[in-house]
């Protein structure tokens, strides 16, 4: 029986990603990559919010955000994060790897076994 | 000082340091909670409804803000007297590139790009003397910064405010019309890097307002004269919102008479708004009210937007409408 633990890890890793992918534009706030996560996925992808920020936190601990307090468009006191050079290096390490991984799983998938 | 005293000094301002992290999560916590429940607001959701929506969709709330103090307090443990000296040594490195920055970001916006624009009546008049408050957040190198700008609208109803927006990187604009009489208007733009770094001129056409009047008071029920107040948000009866930044507001204050009273004409009949005021102790503190032809006076306690309110000397009551 398969235990949750890759399913796990590989949703962490897919988050990760999507944070590291969603920064490149610039500089967000947690409730902002939500939302942009959503709209772009067209409603396909509901991460559970709460556990957007500890990523985002282990992210900056990574170095590969950073982050500062702003101001929000709803004049609130928001914390805002922003992509780093070695996130930007890694944002490259992390496509490369989930574009090989959706190749390899494309192939499995669309594998006609050879007929007798 | 021994150096067992500058030891102390140091854990010192790194607990306190984890202490305004723990802060600092609760409050991106938080914020994230305020977004989505107006969201669910504006969505249609009754109050109710939308807090409950909201907190589905963020899941465990003690679980987040745990999982953020560990990889906080990871990050701050053991702080060693050597990372403590470089750490002040970086900051100390990293103010001047502040100021350098700051001072490239000057010349950058002697040679940025106009922004300008229109204020008109309801009737598509020309509204002159109105006050256009401009909020420009910049990432200037991967640094934050906010300035607020000013400007006045001619007989025309046309501002001008020149070489204000960088020619290039990411920028947002927040730009509030208020003119006395009239209920005012805001918009946000955020021009994303990498985009084409050109803002159309502004057109708002500004309703007209009524009238509201304000008593001040503090927790005893005494009127409390010369309190600032600025205004904050309003939403429409048609679910617009509107903002005033408390930065770069001070053209738009108003001071309470010698009575705690202030008269504004700056909201729709209808408006759910907010309201800054400041306390004689010189903290700004947020209030809601609601803007409606009632006869009876709305009384705000200071405790109902908990948020920005940090104590609750002051009660706001709206006393008479015209």
């Amino acid at each position: 029986m398969p235990t949750p633990e890759p399913k796990a890890s590989l949703l962490q890793g897919s988050l990760d990603l999507l944070i590291l992918r969603t920064l490149m534009s610039g500089s967000h706030h947690g409730y902002s990559i939500t939302k942009h996560l959503r709209q772009v996925s067209e409603e396909f992808l509901q991460v559970e919010e709460g556990s957007l920020y500890p990523a985002l936190h282990r992210l900056e601990r990574r170095g590969w955000v950073d982050s500062h307090w702003g101001t929000s468009e709803s004049n609130r006191r928001a914390k805002y994060y922003r992509l780093t050079a070695k996130g930007r290096k890694q944002l490259q390490v992390e496509t490369a790897a989930w574009t090989k991984m959706s190749q390899a799983i494309e192939r499995v998938l669309n594998h006609r076994p050879a007929e007798a | 000082m021994s150096w067992r005293q500058v030891v102390a000094s140091l854990r010192g301002r790194f607990g306190g340091r984890e202490r305004r992290s723990d802060q600092d999560i609760d409050d991106e916590l938080m914020f994230h909670l305020r977004e989505s429940l107006e969201e669910r607001l504006d969505e249609g959701h009754s109050p109710d409804a939308a807090w409950s929506e909201a907190r589905a969709r963020f899941g465990s709330l003690v679980s987040a803000a745990n999982d953020c103090r560990r990889t906080a307090s990871a990050r701050f443990a053991h702080p060693t007297l050597l990372a403590a000296l470089l750490a002040s040594v970086l900051t100390l490195v990293l103010g001047w590139l502040v100021i350098e920055v700051r001072a490239l970001r000057s010349d950058r916006l002697e040679s940025g790009n106009d922004l300008s624009g229109t204020i008109l009546d309801y009737r598509g008049a020309p509204i002159a003397d109105a006050q256009v408050l401009v909020v420009l957040k910049t990432w200037p190198g991967g640094w934050f910064r906010q300035d607020a700008f000013q400007a006045v609208s001619d007989r025309h109803g046309s501002f001008r405010l020149a070489g204000l927006l960088p020619q290039s990187g990411q920028f947002a604009v927040q730009l509030s019309a208020l003119r006395d009489g009239y209920a005012w208007q805001s918009i946000y733009q955020l021009h994303e890097s990498g985009a084409e770094s050109r803002f159309e001129p502004v057109t708002l056409r500004l309703e007209q307002a009524t009238t509201i009047t304000l008593s001040v008071r503090d927790s005893h029920g005494r009127p409390l004269p010369h309190v600032r107040l600025t205004p904050a948000a309003r939403r429409s009866r048609q679910g617009a919102s509107h903002l005033v930044y408390l930065q770069g507001s001070e053209p738009v204050h108003e001071i309470s008479d010698a009575w705690g009273t202030i008269t504004l004409r700056c909201f729709e009949q209808g408006d759910v708004g907010d309201i800054f005021l400041q306390t004689p102790r010189g903290e700004w503190e947020r209030h809601s009210i609601a803007i409606s032809d009632e006869a009876t006076p709305v009384v705000v306690s200071a405790n109902s937007d908990s948020e920005e309110v940090r104590d609750k000397p002051t009660t706001v009551e709206a006393v008479d409408r015209g």
